[in-house]
């Protein structure tokens, strides 16, 4: 096993990031959190992660989306894989196409709705992560 | 131009009065005796006639005689000889309008076709006045006329009811619509009825007091007062009134009212009022759904930590994940709170409410969760402030939610952590209850929303409840609640409450 994958997680409930500090980092992952997008966006400079899972229920969805949307335009650190957890479902107001339509858009890699299981979540960050690889 | 018509048997005579009337500007024509000349006038009517009084046949008076006869209008000027005086006298009782004496000198002449010629233009100026006068009054009558038609087709054609009545109460006016709606006819109503039988027992009293006060539109005059009609049959119809008292010479004679029948819109602001609630509670259920889901989160995310923990074992894995699991159980419960409370209907209690006392009160139980997040809380309370009338656990829940919320305002990098809460008394009239807080202030793309319900900034942490609660309590309250706020600096919440005399 080489060097562990760093996966940040941006979420605004503090409690929420303990969580997957202790979830991720059970599972070999060295995990970063913020509560804030700035404060994410340093980390994703500083740390350089492997992979972002991003609440997009910040202050307002907008800027969650906003964020992933900026996150992917860009090259070198940027050109990660996202994770999205919502608390919407795909068909409510702000997505009006279906989660697969849009997910170039809202330029997630997966998305998933709350409340999401801790296995199937350490499953997609897996796959995810070893998309990444080859 | 005018017609001039000569009339002399004398040839020589014609021709002369024809060059010197021509010679004038006159157009003229001539004839040798009574009969051509009437003849003439028949084709084109002169409008002056000179005439020799002695012709054969027919003498110049028959001629006179007849041609007033045919138009009195035409002005004749008589050509007497010497010596008839007594027939020139005969003329002008015949009204003539001149003689001249033979031979025709020039200037007496042209003095008698002056004087034609001036009764002429008067009579025409006369005429004409008199025309215009009768235009004038016709225009007069007719706008009198049409201002009646149209002022009683407005009363009686209004959906509403128009009801004067004079001081002793005796109805004076009752248009069709206050038929409608009250089932008396116009002769029953002005035969006798009183205006309080309009009203049930008492509320023509109210009525007219609130016609003499300052209330709904000052003095003398009622707008759109809510109260209630008796109809003949009984019945209680809800209405809308607007009255005026009616003067003559500054003397009160009488009040007239507009009735309008409030009955469909009441039934419509009801079914209207039913609708608008059942979407509330749609959307409602929608974004409890969110809430919920996020609070699972949270549950699951713990759980899993136990049973990761349960399995290593790893006891400080375990405290943590069960007090995860804890926490959303408590957000769960206090969200089925907050959402009874605000689905709960208005409070009925009407009791005194102390309001710095519960401010101190509020202060007080937020102290620990104060010092928690690092915060302190101010005092700046206005002494003797009136009291406040309603449900002293609704106000206690405002100035709760208010407080609660601005000690979760601060960034984690914000420095100066104060909440401040003052009382005023602003311009005597309203108790004011101001937070604030140095928090991150509002961002402008929520400032609109932050009143909504289930609307939360603060991820699983809050329920989206606490300020739509607040507005509705101060709602009931019969108060206001408002913000300003400035991004990084901090938000002030402000609500204001009229101020009550105890009733």
């Amino acid at each position: 096993m080489g060097e562990a994958k760093k996966v940040l997680v941006i979420d605004d409930d503090p409690e929420i990031c303990q969580a997957m500090e202790a979830i991720l980092g059970d599972n070999g992952y060295q995990v970063f959190t913020a509560t804030d997008t700035v404060r994410g966006e340093a980390l994703l400079h500083d740390k350089k992660p492997d992979l972002l899972i991003l609440d997009i229920m910040m202050a307002s969805m907008q800027e969650g989306l906003d964020f992933a949307a900026k996150i992917k335009k860009k090259e070198g650190p940027y050109g990660l894989p996202i994770l999205i957890v919502s608390g919407r479902p795909a068909s409510e107001k702000g997505y009006q196409r279906s989660v697969e339509e849009d997910l170039d858009w809202i330029a997630a890699d997966i998305f998933m709705e709350k409340p999401v299981d801790p296995e199937d979540l350490l499953r997609n960050v897996e796959s995810l992560l070893s998309r990444s690889k080859s | 131009m005018r017609n001039v018509l000569v009339v002399d048997d004398e040839e020589s005579t014609r021709e002369l009065l024809s060059l010197s009337l021509q010679s004038d500007g006159y157009n003229v024509f001539c004839a040798e005796d009574g009969f051509c000349a009437l003849g003439l006038c028949e084709k084109q009517l002169p409008d002056i006639v000179l005439t020799d009084i002695k012709m054969p046949g027919m003498d110049g008076i028959e001629l006179l005689r007849r041609l007033k006869h045919l138009n009195p209008e035409i002005e004749v000027i008589m050509i007497t000889g010497h010596g008839q005086m007594e027939l020139a006298i005969q003329a002008l009782q015949l009204e003539a309008s001149d003689f001249i004496n033979k031979p025709i000198s020039d200037k007496a002449l042209s003095v008698a076709l002056q004087r034609a010629e001036q009764k002429i233009w008067m009579r025409e100026k006369l005429r004409e006045y008199t025309e215009n006068l009768e235009c004038m009054l016709k225009q007069a009558t007719d706008e009198v006329r049409k201002r009646y038609d149209f002022e009683h087709r407005l009363v009686h054609t209004s959906m509403d009811g128009i009801i004067a009545n004079d001081r002793e109460g005796n109805i004076i006016l009752f248009s069709e619509g206050a038929s409608r709606i009250y089932g008396y006819s116009r002769e029953e109503a002005l035969c006798g009825l009183k205006v309080s039988s309009l009203y049930p027992e008492g509320e023509a009293r109210r009525v007219k007091k609130m016609i003499y006060s300052q209330e709904y539109g000052g003095p003398g005059r009622l707008i759109n007062f809510e109260t209630t009609a008796r109809t003949k049959d009984g019945r209680l119809v809800p209405i809308l009134l607007s009255a005026t008292i009616l003067y003559e010479d500054d003397q009160e004679v009488g009040t007239v009212g507009y009735f309008k029948d409030l009955t469909e819109v009441k039934e419509l602001q009801a079914r209207l009022l039913e609708q608008t609630r059942l979407a509330a509670i749609g959307e409602a259920m929608a974004e409890v759904a969110h809430g919920v889901k996020n609070i699972l989160y949270g549950m699951k995310l713990g759980a899993y930590m136990v049973e990761k923990a349960l399995d290593q074992p790893d006891p400080e894995r375990l405290r943590k994940g069960w007090r995860m699991v804890r926490q959303n159980m408590d957000r769960i419960a206090r969200l089925s709170l907050e959402m009874l409370d605000y689905a709960r209907g208005k409070s009925r209690r009407r009791e005194a409410i102390p309001v710095n006392e519960i401010v101190e009160d509020v202060c007080r139980e937020l102290e620990s969760r104060a010092q928690e997040v690092g915060a302190e809380i101010l005092r700046d309370l206005t002494c003797d402030l009136p009291y406040l009338f309603g449900d002293p656990e609704a106000f206690h829940a405002c100035v709760l939610n208010l407080v609660t919320n601005a000690l979760e305002a601060f960034g984690q990098d914000t420095a100066v952590r104060r909440v401040t809460v003052r009382t005023s008394l602003p311009e005597g009239r309203w108790i004011g209850v101001d937070v604030t807080d140095t928090g991150r202030g509002i961002p402008p793309e929520v400032q609109d929303k932050v009143f909504r319900p289930l609307f939360t900034t603060k991820g699983a942490r809050g329920t989206g409840l606490g300020l739509a609660i607040t507005q509705k309590l101060v709602t009931e309250l019969g108060g206001t609640v408002t913000f300003h706020t400035e991004p990084g600096h901090g938000t002030t919440f402000t609500m204001r409450f009229p101020v009550h005399s105890p009733e």
